[in-house]
Formats: structure tokens, C-alpha cells, sequence
């Protein structure tokens, strides 16, 4: 599961879902309200905020599709990154 | 692009006579590229005349309507140009058009052929009525076997003022409305664009926008018109705009705003010195001057040029790159061969510097809205002098040169995320959600999100995602907030100045 970072990122992108309402893993994110600016928004967020870059494969729908796979994305660079 | 061009912008021409000349030039050079190919123009031509072909077959003859609700790809344009040798009407909606918009449009349109992407072909039965609605794939196998054998259509006469497309907008009722666009002021309209943009053979086009909104539409008859390449980018990941602007070699790249802070994002995170685009064209809302510099210094060498306009004649205004320092604060000068200026509430042209409703004169003021002859008759007016004069009801005003000046609308009209839209039609799908007993919308301003305030027992982030599902995204709010009541003044409007203070939080 992801960290408070991840989701205090991700939230303010998702205007369709109430805040007392949990963030699911597997929840499409586009259903929630993320938008393409606030995709090209939030890309730019993630790699300040973890200091990773989202390799050009990752950089399509498929990558923002939840937080799930979105959390893994940037979770498997973290690793990269430490070992 | 120094001084007014002097070379004219016809009437008279057909938009399948845009791709026959550009064929007949330059029968070899790439037309139209997505993401799957390339076609040169000889080849779009042969595709066009096969889609023409396909379509006498259907019974599709002078005047049918044919809707299209697909993604904006090389299909797509041959589709365009085989519906207008046929003489037919093509009626592009948005992939993004809900089930509840496009009811109306087919109901409004009365189409006599409905293509869309496979997989929709039930759903679009279901809410169509009884006209034939195909597949595109079912489609496409047809179109290519008439293209091996190079068929062609009868060639029934087709004439300028027959009707092209119809370009559904959104209008001051909650229902859609379309423009009515015939083939000689289309084709004018893009010459005259051209006068002032001047594509050229060598230019490569990068629309991301789709056909189906007019924005991308004109695109591919400018190309046409300029020689040039047209590289279709709607539906591809936004992630990758900057990459595929490199990739194509794109050298011109139409924008909205919203669109030009995507790309200086990216450009930021992916900086480069070497840069193939020469032009910028803004167009849906002013462009933030942070936003025209950042995509300057992310693409050296490039200009952006401002343009202004509305459906009803397609562009108003362009200005030229040479007088944004001159005049910052101007939309532009009107299309070589026509008029715009501001007028009294009689209809009398005011003197520069006064403020007054935008009229617009010339050979690219389409006739009408499409049955709508009450709509048609209050935007559309006779001219004093002959044709007509359309009433943008956008206000503003020129100066001593002529060059016009937008400050505002006073009706219900605005426009979010380069695409525009009423807050009637927003209220009136926000109604439709279970649990809203009344609703009341506030357009975007300085420091302020498009915003809905609901009457009902909802919850303000639900309201959101129904409304995501009744609307194009483009026209969902950013702000919701639900509220006891809604205030309204002594007229039994809704109060806005009291919304607008709810949203600021200056009400206890």
C-alpha cells in the first residue's frame, strides 16, 4: 500500500471523490475526475516529490489508470533507485 | 504575414476541390498521418472517391445527412471529403458526447446513415432510432474493396452552396445546436485563415484536437489549402504530446490554452535547445502571457499567433505575430475580405474605443443555425449593405486601425477549456441527477473554476462524477458545493453575486 505522500498528491486530482470516501487501489482514476492536464500535472509532482523519472514507457493511460498501478510505477523506481 | 495580404479568398469553390488542387500539385507528399499511418494525397483522394462511391451504394444522396461519432484518424478525413463529393452532409460528433447530448443530436440531425466505433454500434442503435447505424470496421472493409477497384461516385453535381457539415455547439438552450456550413464558405473561411497563417507545403500540422469540434475540422482543409502535412494526435496520451511533437517534426501546433500549459510542463521536465515548430495558433481563450513565453522558450524561434472566433463564421480575427508588442491587448484584425466591429444596441457601428456588441460581415458567415429558425433569426441578421450580419454576442471594440478588442459575454455563454457552452445547459443535466432539486452555475473568472451549486440531498463530489457521466469532459465543473438553498434575487434568478461570495467563503 502507498504512503500518506502518495495520496496527499493524489487527491486534489480526483474532484469526484468525496474526502471521507477511501482512495481503492484498483478505483479508475479518470472515473474519480483526473483530467489530461492534471495527469501532465501530477507527473511532474510525483518525480519532484519521490525524485524519480517515469521512463518513456511508462508515460501512457495505462500508468495512470488507479492509484494501484500508479503506486507500483513508483514504487518499482524507488526500488531502482536504493539498490 | 507584414501588412494585409492582397491575394483573395474564394466563394465559389467546393471542399473536395481543396484536396483535388493540393492532389493535383503535390500528388506525392504526405497528406495525413495518425498514429497507425500516412496517406499522401494521391492516396486520400483514391479513399475519398471509394468512401463517395460506398455511399451512393447506401442510398446516401444530395443532402442526407451522415453522422459520425469517431475518433479523429485518417478514416475519418477521407470520410469528410467522400461525403462532400456526394454531396451529402457530414455531422461529426465528439467521441466524448454523451449518450444524453447525442440523443438530442440524432433527434436534431435526422440522419440517414450513423457510423461509429464497433463496439458502440448497439448502444447508438438503442438511442438512434430507426435509421441504419454501422460499424466502422464493417464500413472500412467495404470502402477498401471499392478503393482496389478504384471506384469512384456518379459525380451528381455538387454546388458551393450546398451544405457540407453540420458543426454542433452548444447554444444558449440546453439542447445542442448546429451551425450550417456550406462548401463555398468553408472554403472561404479557410482561405482566408490561410492569408493570415500561411501554411505551406513544407509545414507539418500537429491537431490534437478532434475533428469533430471545428477547430480541428478546419484543420484539415487549411492543410489542404497550405500543401502541407496533417498529423492527427487526438486520442494519443497527453503524456507524450512532447514527444510526438518532436517525433513528427511538427512545425505548426494549434493550441488552446489549456493545451499550452500541458506542453510547457512537459517541455520543463524534458528540455531541448533544437525545436522544428515555427508557429503557435491560440485560439478557445486568452492565452496567459507566462504561457505564450514558456512555449517561446521552450521552442526557440517559434511565434504564437492570437486568433479569435465562433463557429457561426468560423474565425473573426487573427493577429499577426508582428503587432502582439504594438497591441497586446487585441485579438486581431478580421479575415482579409471581411468586417467586424462593434455596434449599438440599434445596430449602428460605434466609433473605436467604444464598447458594443461584435458584428461580423462577410462571405464566411454561415446562413444559419440548422432548424432553428428563431436562433437563426437573432444571431443571423440582414446586413445594411447585403448578406448577413452575424451577431456574435461577444462584446468589445476596435481601434483606429481596425483591430478588435473582446472584453465580454452578457449572457449565458462562456468558455471552459477552450470549448464553449451555457451555464443552461450545465444546470439542465445537473437537474437530470438523482437527488438535485435545483441547480445554478458559475462561469470560470480571474482566480475562480467553473463551479456548480446544487439544492438536494447529493453529495458535491457525486454530483461531480454524474455529471462527468451526462457531460463532454470539458464541460464538468471544477467546483461543486451543495447548499440548502439557492439564493435568488427579487426576480426569482439566480443570485450570482451571492454565489459568487458563497464560493469565497465570505458568507458566514
Amino acid at each position: 500500500m502507498w504512503d500518506d505522500q502518495f495520496e496527499e498528491i493524489l487527491r486534489p486530482f480526483l474532484p469526484f471523490l468525496p474526502p471521507q470516501e477511501p482512495l481503492t487501489a484498483d478505483h479508475e482514476l479518470k472515473d474519480l475526475g483526473l483530467d489530461s492536464l492534471g495527469t501532465v500535472q501530477l507527473l511532474g509532482l510525483l518525480e519532484e516529490a519521490y525524485q524519480v523519472r517515469f521512463r518513456d514507457s511508462a508515460l501512457t493511460m495505462d500508468t495512470f489508470r488507479s492509484a494501484g498501478v500508479l503506486w507500483e510505477t513508483v514504487e518499482g523506481m524507488l526500488q531502482r533507485a536504493t539498490s | 504575414m507584414n501588412g494585409q495580404p492582397t491575394a483573395q479568398a474564394r466563394t465559389d469553390a467546393r471542399v473536395h476541390d481543396l484536396l483535388d488542387e493540393a492532389t493535383a500539385e503535390y500528388p506525392d507528399a504526405a497528406a495525413v498521418a495518425d498514429a497507425t499511418g500516412r496517406w499522401t494525397y494521391r492516396e486520400l483522394t483514391a479513399w475519398s472517391h471509394a468512401v463517395d462511391a460506398w455511399l451512393q451504394a447506401q442510398g446516401i444522396g444530395h443532402g442526407d445527412r451522415v453522422l459520425v461519432q469517431l475518433a479523429s484518424t485518417r478514416e475519418l478525413v477521407a470520410l469528410l471529403y467522400g461525403t462532400a463529393r456526394r454531396g451529402a452532409v457530414l455531422v461529426p460528433v465528439n467521441t466524448g458526447m454523451r449518450d444524453y447530448h447525442l440523443r438530442a443530436v440524432a433527434e436534431n440531425s435526422e440522419p440517414s446513415l450513423v457510423i461509429v466505433a464497433d463496439p458502440a454500434v448497439a448502444r447508438v442503435s438503442a438511442l438512434a432510432g430507426p435509421v441504419t447505424v454501422l460499424g466502422l470496421d464493417e464500413v472500412w472493409r467495404a470502402v477498401t474493396d471499392l478503393r482496389d477497384k478504384e471506384a469512384r461516385g456518379d459525380g451528381a453535381p455538387v454546388r458551393s452552396d450546398d451544405l457540407a457539415v453540420l458543426v454542433y455547439t452548444s447554444g444558449s438552450t440546453a439542447a445542442p445546436k448546429a451551425v450550417v456550413c456550406p462548401h463555398g464558405r468553408m472554403v472561404f473561411a479557410t482561405e482566408a485563415i490561410n492569408l493570415e497563417l500561411g501554411y505551406r507545403p513544407d509545414d507539418v500540422v500537429f491537431c490534437r484536437f478532434p475533428i469533430s469540434w471545428d477547430y480541428g475540422l478546419y484543420k484539415v482543409l487549411l492543410t489542404a489549402a497550405g500543401r502541407s502535412e496533417l498529423v492527427l494526435a487526438d486520442g494519443e496520451s497527453d503524456l507524450v504530446l512532447l514527444r510526438r511533437i518532436r517525433e513528427t517534426g511538427a512545425t505548426v501546433v494549434p493550441i488552446v490554452p489549456s493545451l499550452a500549459t500541458m506542453i510547457c510542463a512537459l517541455a520543463e521536465r524534458e528540455p531541448r535547445q533544437d525545436s522544428t515548430v515555427r508557429m503557435f495558433t491560440n485560439t478557445g481563450a486568452a492565452l496567459p502571457k507566462p504561457t505564450a513565453d514558456g512555449l517561446r522558450t521552450a521552442f526557440p524561434g517559434s511565434e504564437v499567433v492570437i486568433q479569435f472566433g465562433q463557429t457561426e463564421c468560423k474565425r473573426v480575427s487573427v493577429l499577426p505575430p508582428d503587432q502582439q508588442d504594438v497591441r497586446p491587448e487585441s485579438v486581431g484584425r478580421p479575415l482579409p475580405g471581411t468586417r467586424a466591429f462593434a455596434v449599438d444596441d440599434d445596430g449602428n457601428a460605434l466609433p473605436p474605443w467604444r464598447t458594443g456588441e461584435i458584428v461580423v460581415e462577410g462571405p464566411h458567415v454561415m446562413p444559419g443555425y440548422w432548424r432553428a429558425p428563431e436562433q437563426t433569426a437573432r444571431a443571423f441578421r440582414p446586413a445594411p449593405g447585403g448578406g448577413l450580419r452575424l451577431h456574435t454576442g461577444d462584446y468589445g471594440h476596435v481601434d483606429e486601425d481596425g483591430y478588435l478588442y473582446y472584453e465580454g459575454r452578457r449572457d449565458d455563454m462562456f468558455k471552459h477549456k477552450g470549448v464553449r457552452m451555457s451555464t443552461t445547459e450545465i444546470e439542465a443535466a445537473a437537474v437530470d441527477v438523482p437527488g438535485v432539486r435545483a441547480a445554478a452555475v458559475l462561469p470560470p473568472a480571474p482566480g475562480r473554476d467553473l463551479a456548480v451549486f446544487a439544492e438536494g440531498g447529493i453529495d458535491p463530489h457525486v454530483l461531480l462524477r454524474e455529471l462527468s457521466l451526462r457531460l463532454e469532459p470539458a464541460k464538468v465543473p471544477g467546483v461543486s458545493r451543495v447548499v440548502d438553498e439557492l439564493p435568488l434575487t427579487a426576480h426569482g434568478k439566480h443570485d450570482r453575486k451571492q454565489l459568487v461570495r458563497l464560493l469565497e467563503g465570505t458568507t458566514p
